[in-house]
């Protein structure tokens, strides 16, 4: 008995070990690939090279610096449409709409639904409604921009902020609303002041695994960047992303060049950035637990 | 008088919370004991101590030791399935399985690998007293039943695998008077057959139930005896307070 | 004051009412497009003419097969690495980082997997651009959801019944097994579709591991190429050449594409509602 027990724990440990040593095992290929492109070019000409120009005439350029440019400048944009808009969703959620549970169910629900759209879909979307509507209004040659990505993924980003940041406002306790109400403090003053700070740590895990999934998309940005491999100066040009740049050239390039090894560089980085972010997130994420239980 | 149970200087912890202070006890066979005590004096874990669920607990240390039949079942090469499988529990609130009431018996009995299970699931629904009311729906879940017959479905899933001891942990907690009394009379019935130990912190409970009664207060034993020894006679003051409603 | 406060709420509730007003502006925007082109036809036939006429079976056919060869490979694994999670792994530090790995593992972007299914499963294991090394890239993106969801059904299970099964002398894997699996089942059922609808519009991890945009014929073996429903849309939309000529096929098969999707999540959102209280 003592040993079928042992046998089996050792199975279900064996399978839990191994499913956790994925992530590690995917960051070992990528390394493999992705540091050979320092066989061919110096660490400074990836990571402080501002140009990305794999098939130059005379020389190619493996910048890191445009696509991480890219990628900052569309998901902090998209954060700054996000975060107001989710923060203010699940106020309004948490502490209004609750009371009405079959409307609350139903807009929660129709919130998980959105999370379930395929990437395409919206990007398809991007492409063809709202870049047209965005060139109309800013009279610009093309409505592919960072403007028209970042709303995409702000769109995209808003289901897991908003039901992070829901969660864990409405696991603030009754009682400490009630102490500020008995001061004669309204509400909406209470929600703000005493509400969101105890809610910190679960609207700042909304906001970083919001991050984290906006640095990540890819088909999307790809359908509405315009793809242009210079560094954006405005909201209005055309740019790309780690994750576009790696999605549009690794089907293009011949295995085993430096091109080659220089995206899975990209996807390195793109890597340590989702593992650092996330990591801190659920950090975030487990606080928030833990205070309230 | 037969012991069937001794706790011999039996402390236990939980992480650095000393929940049970060197108890030292001896529980006679076929009879009722009860184990009386105001909440958090650790009554439920001397209970849990018997058939060590108290294992399942993360973090649990044990020191000292606790017989059954003269073997101490804390020692290393204890079979804890052949352990519990001779030392039922039925639990404060009933948890029969979410199936049918048939399924709730015969599922312990085929884990044993017993034969007859038909007859087996039969007998143990007629000795708790509970198949003249279950006898048409056998095969109905068994969460329609009400709390009492709930309780006494437990019981029978318990003492279907033929165990000798049944620990009862405040049994009666979630029921009505009515459903008290129908389980306080199949306890009656049970103690010639089983050893059983009962948890209650319902001092008329355990001055009908028990035939010894064991008084607990943080941790420690304070008094054991007989049962009318102790309501009559207390010979500590924490259990003469306790009787007296002290502790609330 | 308190009209005061309450006015403040509703101003709150603009977000909220622009965001749900987008997201069902888009569905709509997606039918009214997409709709006028779907009919039986389309769903069943071949594409024809450089797709720009004809339906898209093959392209549906190709994601149902690889998505549902993705969980072949992943559920086992991922149900027993729950169920340790769960039920076995005690309180320590180990735990605590194949946890973390785990968590993090679910919010790497699905690009690095498609680069993670080029580098080891084409190339590494040579099993070349195709389905299988497709749906192997699938499997390891749908493990951390698979486990998360094992986990939760298992834990929303009252231990109470554990205890009872235990205090029976009932095996430890007898127990989770008999009594404890069977009833998570509706929550794991949950996670298992919500994962379908997620995986089944993912792009990224096949691009590189085995998807085409044309094949002239279906193909049942593991090791040929294949389409898929969403990369579809995206060469529709993005490549194709006569681009105006095909967007409403593209409209249509995201109609299509979104359909099961949210069929999919639909179906994991009732399962969920139906858990049920013990009592």
């Amino acid at each position: 008995m003592k040993e079928t027990h042992r046998f089996i724990s050792g199975i279900l440990f064996f399978f839990a070990f191994l499913t956790s040593l994925l992530i590690i095992f995917i960051l070992f290929f990528l390394l493999s690939y992705g540091l050979k492109i320092f066989q061919f070019i110096s660490f400074k000409d990836f990571f402080l090279n501002p140009v990305w120009n794999p098939t130059g005439y005379f020389k190619n350029d493996y910048g890191l610096l445009p696509n991480l440019w890219g990628s900052f400048l569309v998901t902090s944009l998209a954060l700054i449409i996000a975060v107001p808009f989710g923060i203010f969703s699940a106020i309004f959620l948490s502490e209004e709409l609750r009371k009405i549970t079959w409307l609350y169910n139903l807009t929660k629900g129709i919130i998980e639904l959105f999370a379930a759209f395929p990437s395409v879909i919206i990007g398809l979307f991007g492409l063809v409604y709202l870049a047209p509507l965005i060139q109309k209004i800013f009279s610009l040659s093309s409505g592919l921009c960072v403007l028209n990505g970042g709303i995409i993924l702000a769109l995209m980003s808003l289901p897991t902020i908003i039901s992070l940041c829901e969660a864990s406002i409405s696991q603030v306790p009754l009682t400490y609303k009630e102490a500020s109400y008995a001061l004669g403090v309204s509400r909406f003053q209470t929600t703000l002041k005493i509400v969101l700070p105890t809610a910190k740590s679960g609207i700042i895990a909304g906001i970083l695994l919001g991050f984290g999934r906006a640095i990540g998309e890819t088909m999307a940005m790809l359908m509405v960047l315009g793809n242009s491999p210079i560094i954006a100066k405005s909201l209005f040009q055309p740019t790309r992303t780690l994750t576009t740049t790696i999605a549009i050239e690794m089907g293009e390039t011949a295995k085993n060049t430096p091109h080659f090894f220089a995206l899975f560089m990209l996807g390195v980085v793109l890597f340590i950035i989702s593992f650092i972010v996330n990591l801190i997130g659920n950090y975030f994420a487990q606080k928030r637990i833990k205070i309230i239980i | 008088m037969k012991i069937k149970i001794k706790f011999e200087n039996f402390s236990l912890w939980f992480g650095n919370n000393q929940i049970l202070k060197n108890i030292n006890l001896e529980i006679p066979e076929k009879n009722v004991t009860a184990i009386m005590g105001p909440s958090g004096c650790g009554k439920t874990t001397l209970l849990r101590a018997i058939n060590r669920m108290n294992d399942l607990i993360p973090d649990t240390k044990v020191c000292g030791k606790v017989f059954i039949d003269n073997e101490n079942i804390y020692d290393a090469n204890v079979n804890l399935l052949t352990l519990r499988k001779k030392v039922g529990m039925v639990f404060q609130k009933p948890n029969p399985f979410p199936k049918s009431i048939y399924e709730n018996i015969a599922f312990g009995l085929k884990v044993h690998k017993f034969k007859n299970i038909k007859e087996r699931v039969t007998k143990a629904l007629i000795d708790a007293n509970l198949y003249d009311e279950v006898k048409d729906n056998l095969y109905r879940s068994a969460l329609n039943l009400s709390g009492g017959q709930q309780q006494r479905l437990c019981i029978a899933r318990a003492i279907a695998i033929e165990p000798e001891i049944i620990l009862l942990d405040e049994p009666a907690s979630a029921l009505d008077p009515i459903a008290t009394a129908k389980l306080e009379e199949l306890i009656h019935k049970l103690k010639k057959e089983y050893t059983i130990v009962i948890v209650t912190h319902n001092m008329q409970q355990a001055a009908r139930v028990s035939d010894y009664c064991a008084f607990m207060y943080l941790g420690e034993l304070v008094e054991f005896g007989k049962t009318e020894d102790i309501f009559v006679r207390p010979k500590d003051k924490r259990t003469e307070d306790f009787l007296l409603g002290k502790y609330g | 004051m308190k009209l005061k406060s309450s006015f403040y709420f509703y101003l709150s509730a603009i977000p909220l009412f622009i965001f749900l007003f987008t997201i069902i502006f888009i569905t709509f925007y997606l039918i009214i497009n997409g709709y006028p082109v779907l009919s039986f036809r389309f769903l069943f036939s071949n594409p024809e003419e450089q797709m720009t006429k004809g339906g898209i079976f093959p392209v549906i056919f190709g994601s149902f097969y690889l998505t549902i060869l993705a969980f072949i490979f992943s559920i086992i694994p991922s149900i027993l690495s729950g169920i340790y999670f769960a039920y076995y792994a005690k309180n320590n530090i180990l735990t605590f980082i194949l946890r973390t790995l785990i968590k993090t593992l679910s919010g790497l972007p699905s690009i690095v997997f498609g680069l993670f299914g080029l580098a080891f499963f084409v190339r590494t294991l040579n099993i070349g651009l195709s389905f299988l090394a497709s749906s192997l890239t699938l499997s390891i993106l749908s493990i951390p959801y698979l486990i998360t969801a094992t986990e939760e059904g298992l834990l929303s299970v009252p231990h109470t019944f554990y205890e009872a099964a235990i205090a029976l002398g009932v095996p430890k894997w007898t127990a989770i097994r008999k009594i404890i699996l069977p009833e998570a089942k509706p929550l794991l059922l949950s996670g298992i579709f919500l994962a379908f609808a997620r995986l089944i519009g993912e792009v990224a991890p096949i691009l590189f591991t085995g998807v085409a945009f044309y094949l002239k014929t279906i193909s049942l073996s593991p090791f040929d190429r294949f389409m898929a429903l969403p990369y579809h849309i995206y060469i529709l939309a993005t490549q194709h050449e006569k681009i105006l000529k095909v967007r409403t096929i593209a409209f249509a098969s995201s109609l299509v594409l979104l359909f099961f999707a949210l069929l999919f999540g639909v179906i994991a959102y009732i399962l969920r509602m139906k858990i049920k209280k013990y009592y």
